[in-house]
């Protein structure tokens, strides 16, 4: 029982920095495919997108040639640090980032895409800068979607798998995650103990879930009476 | 703000990824009395040590060619003993080879007994054995499968798992009607009989420990091994499981580590 308490901590400590992760980066990329025209937009929507259509231990190998003793990334934090990411619980804070992003880009993608750029333009002649424009303009208009993206990124993080186990391997108190111990449960025949996890993972989904949904209503409805309004 | 956050959640990682407690990759077949022999040895000794369990071929692999932190090892069969002396990474040689146990096939305790693996291969069900790729256990099942000439007659009935203790396991949930495992798994679980005695002339199976080389905790994780298999409480969990131990070198009070 007490085992379950701390594989829950761990998972939320490595989803929570993924989290962290992906809320900047995602923000980032979602502004640049919805408010820009650049060269090699299609291609970054690509690569960003490419983890919904890969399996994530494709996803984990190759973050493991990257972070370990092999990889450029490896050498680098170990000659900082004495040792590789790899098989660590950042490896698996990573592997829960990559594969969440494209979760977040589109749900942030979305979430922009609903704001008015007319707003932004009028800011913008106002003399507000474009981070300025973006925090006191776009955001609190998006906010909902942004909640809502940061949430479906938060529980993918959760329920990573495939690329964690690869990377980070399935050390109990060090890198083991709620779905890797009940692959460890289910193989070992432990049945009760995988039971109690899976209810735990059924739990945290459904409840992000029915959060997710509700902003996501509460967004199009105020978008809905706002275009209402200025019609 | 953010970022604040961001850098205290970094800061807070580089204290915890390098664990100050020596880290010991083992044979999944050994998960129990490990864990148990942990146990003990904090009791007695005040020392903590922790565990990843695995298929040992699987957790060689990590640790040769992926770099994983493992301070000591404890392996099944002498394959992924192999791999970690030639990554140069462990010195076996003057580690205790101690534990041994011997393979059976297993089966529902309400099932019958069979005659022989030919009688095995004739039944037609369903049998589980560790993946031969991931778990020395399945290799040694193949081997004996081999010797006995029906590798061929009963590779359709066979499901590989990830490590044997999952092997077990699938015979346990109905799943599988027999498995290839060892006596020591059979034992734990008391919904499994053991149907037939593998000869231990056929497969002999020993359990591989050392320190790694290099490794931050390799000196606590060897001092831990050799505890397991001296001091006699721990000697008796592991007998107590089924498991036999047969000291090679008494001098292993001062490893090389």
């Amino acid at each position: 029982m007490n085992s379950d308490i701390s594989i829950v901590a761990l998972s939320l400590q490595i989803a929570l920095v993924a989290t962290a992760v992906t809320l900047p980066l995602g923000m980032f990329v979602a502004w640049l495919l919805v408010r820009k025209q650049f060269r090699g937009k299609f291609a970054l929507d690509v690569f960003v997108s490419l983890p919904l259509a890969l399996p994530p231990v494709v996803i984990g190998y190759a973050l493991l040639w990257l972070v370990g003793t092999n990889g450029w990334v490896g050498q680098v934090s170990e000659s900082l640090f004495g040792s590789t990411l790899a098989f660590t619980w950042i490896a698996a804070a990573l592997a829960a980032a990559i594969v969440s992003l494209p979760l977040v880009v589109r749900s942030f993608s979305a979430a922009l895409a609903g704001v008015d750029p007319r707003l932004e333009i009028a800011a913008r002649g106002l003399g507000a800068g474009p981070v300025r424009t973006f925090l006191t303009i776009t955001l609190p208009l998006a906010y909902r979607g942004v909640v809502a993206g940061v949430l479906l990124g938060f529980v993918r993080a959760l329920s990573e798998f495939g690329a964690t186990i690869v990377v980070a391997g399935n050390i109990p108190g060090r890198t083991q995650t709620v779905p890797s111990a009940i692959f460890t449960r289910i193989s070992a025949g432990d049945t009760d103990a995988a039971w109690r996890l899976a209810l735990v993972s059924i739990v945290l989904g459904v409840i992000a879930l029915g959060i997710h949904n509700w902003l996501l209503k509460r967004s199009s409805v105020s978008s809905n009476s706002s275009n209402g309004v200025t019609r | 703000m953010l970022a604040f956050v961001f850098v205290g959640l970094i800061a807070s990682c580089v204290g915890n990824f390098n664990d100050d407690v020596p880290l010991i990759f083992a044979a999944a077949s050994l998960s129990d009395v490990l864990t148990e022999s942990a146990k003990i040895y904090e009791r007695e000794t005040g020392k903590r040590v922790e565990f990843s369990f695995g298929g040992s071929i699987t957790l060689a692999n990590q640790i040769a060619k992926l770099g994983a932190p493992a301070d000591g090892v404890l392996f099944a069969g002498d394959g992924p003993a192999q791999l970690i002396t030639e990554a140069g990474l462990g010195d076996f040689y003057n580690a205790p080879q101690l534990i041994s146990t011997d393979l059976v096939v297993i089966g529902g305790n309400d099932g019958p007994f069979i005659s022989s693996l030919t009688d095995l291969a004739n039944q037609g069900k369903r049998v589980a054995i560790g993946d031969p790729e991931l778990a020395p256990a399945g290799r040694y099942a193949m081997r004996a499968l081999e010797l006995a000439g029906v590798s061929d007659a009963i590779s359709d009935q066979l499901i590989f798992t990830v490590d044997v203790r999952a092997a077990s396991a699938a015979v346990e949930s109905g799943n599988a009607q027999y498995g290839i495992v060892y006596r020591t798994d059979a034992i734990t679980s008391d919904t499994l009989k053991i149907v037939l005695e593998i000869d231990t002339n056929v497969v002999q199976i020993s359990y591989f420990a050392t320190g790694i080389t290099g490794a931050k905790h390799s000196r606590e994780a060897q001092t831990f091994l050799n505890y397991v298999v001296l001091e006699p409480e721990t000697r008796r969990v592991f007998e107590s499981a089924g498991f036999d131990l047969i000291p090679r070198n008494l001098g292993l009070g001062s490893p090389s580590g």
